[in-house]
């Protein structure tokens, strides 16, 4: 079938996107949370890859081809937000609100099940993601999201796979540090 | 009796369920007791989730340093993807030809995305005028510093300026505006 989109048959590329649709828009979908963004982005993964076809080798499979292009979309568009590094998470929902004041009071036994059933956890985890550099988010949502290794990621994004460690390791800093502005100290050891 | 690395060492085990009853109680102990691994317990509990997703193999935990990042996961990229010639090959007339491929076998709906790149487009023409007035007005009223600071608070113009990381596969994507303008038509 890649055969085929190589030879210019519009048949063959389209089954080959329609067969790897979903999981370019999940990796997009790691990086963003609003739908159309991620159909625009998914969208222009195809079409960077149907222009780049020519340059396509067949040692390399097709969906990890089309994964690298969709990444280097979503990491040009974080730099292109160019949102404002480590500021704080400021729009809570009513549940986010809740689960910050179950950090605050829970014990641990409680965080850890509590975690399990509350989808918010994830959410408010994703938020204070978004609060970091783009290239923090790129490392640590590759990492964690899509459980690449140290040296795919440095084959697809083009560092080092020493920069990709560092990176991977300031990132996760910088995650805890905007978590633990969200910590207050524990109530009176006493109490 | 663990100390307190030990006790934050077994964070990752403990939120996934994996200590053995004694360490556990350990564990428990430790961070009633003394107030800092408490709150680092709690900050290890609101990145968790992104960080430790539950079901993983808790060997997987790279917090602990730089050199546990390795998942050994399947290589199936080679180490120098050749994404600088797929991306330099997007020209116009292929990517209206992709997109009408893609409208075709219904994979991306191209509409809306025209009119928001109609919009961008707009803004950045107006950005474009509004950078050239700037440049004037500055260039007779003001010393050259005074501009820079002009611009660089300016998103659309501020985007031409070098940004942390552009080292990054030692290219950038095409300009995508060029693409869409092809859809357009
Ligand atoms: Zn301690």
């Amino acid at each position: 079938m890649v055969a085929g989109a190589l030879g210019g048959e519009p048949a063959a590329f389209a089954e080959l996107a329609t067969r790897h649709r979903a999981r370019v828009e999940r990796i997009c979908q790691r990086f963003f949370s609003d739908t159309e963004q991620v159909r625009d982005l998914a969208q222009e993964t195809f079409i960077h890859a149907y222009g780049g076809l020519k340059g396509y080798r067949a040692e390399i499979p097709f969906g990890a081809w089309l994964r690298a292009i969709a990444i280097n979309l979503c990491y040009d568009e974080l730099r292109r937000r160019r949102r404002r590094p480590e500021e704080l998470v400021a729009d809570f929902s009513a549940a986010e609100a809740n689960w910050v004041g179950l950090i605050n009071t829970a014990t641990p036994e409680e965080l850890v099940e509590a975690a399990e059933e509350r989808r918010e956890a994830k959410v408010l985890a994703d938020k204070l993601l978004a609060t970091l550099r783009p290239e923090d988010r790129l490392v640590l949502t590759l990492q964690n999201g899509e459980e690449l290794s140290v040296s795919e990621i440095a084959g697809i994004v083009g560092w080092s796979e020493a920069k990709v460690k560092i990176r991977a390791f300031r990132a996760r800093q910088a995650l805890r540090r905007q978590a633990a502005r969200l910590v207050g100290p524990r109530k009176a050891e006493n109490e | 009796m663990m100390n307190c690395f030990e006790t934050r060492q077994e964070f990752v085990s403990f939120w996934r369920g994996a200590l053995d009853r004694e360490r556990r109680r350990v564990l428990l102990a430790h961070l009633q007791g003394c107030s800092k691994c408490d709150r680092a317990f709690r900050t290890f509990a609101l990145t968790a989730p992104m960080l430790h997703p539950k079901g993983e193999a808790v060997a997987a935990s790279g917090d602990a340093a730089p050199q546990a990042v390795s998942r050994g996961m399947p290589q199936d990229l080679p180490q120098d993807l050749p994404i600088g010639m797929s991306m330099s090959g997007a020209r116009r007339a292929d990517a209206t030809r992709a997109a009408e491929i893609l409208r075709r076998a219904s994979v991306c709906r191209l509409e809306p995305r025209r009119r928001v790149r109609q919009w961008r487009e707009l803004a950045a023409g107006v950005s474009a005028v509004a950078a050239a007035a700037l440049v004037a007005y500055f260039s007779v009223a003001a010393p050259p510093q005074s501009f820079d600071e002009v611009v660089t608070s300016s998103d659309s113009i501020s985007e031409t300026v070098p940004l942390p990381g552009t080292d990054f596969l030692g290219q950038r994507i095409p300009s995508i505006p060029a693409v869409s303008s092809d859809l357009a038509g």
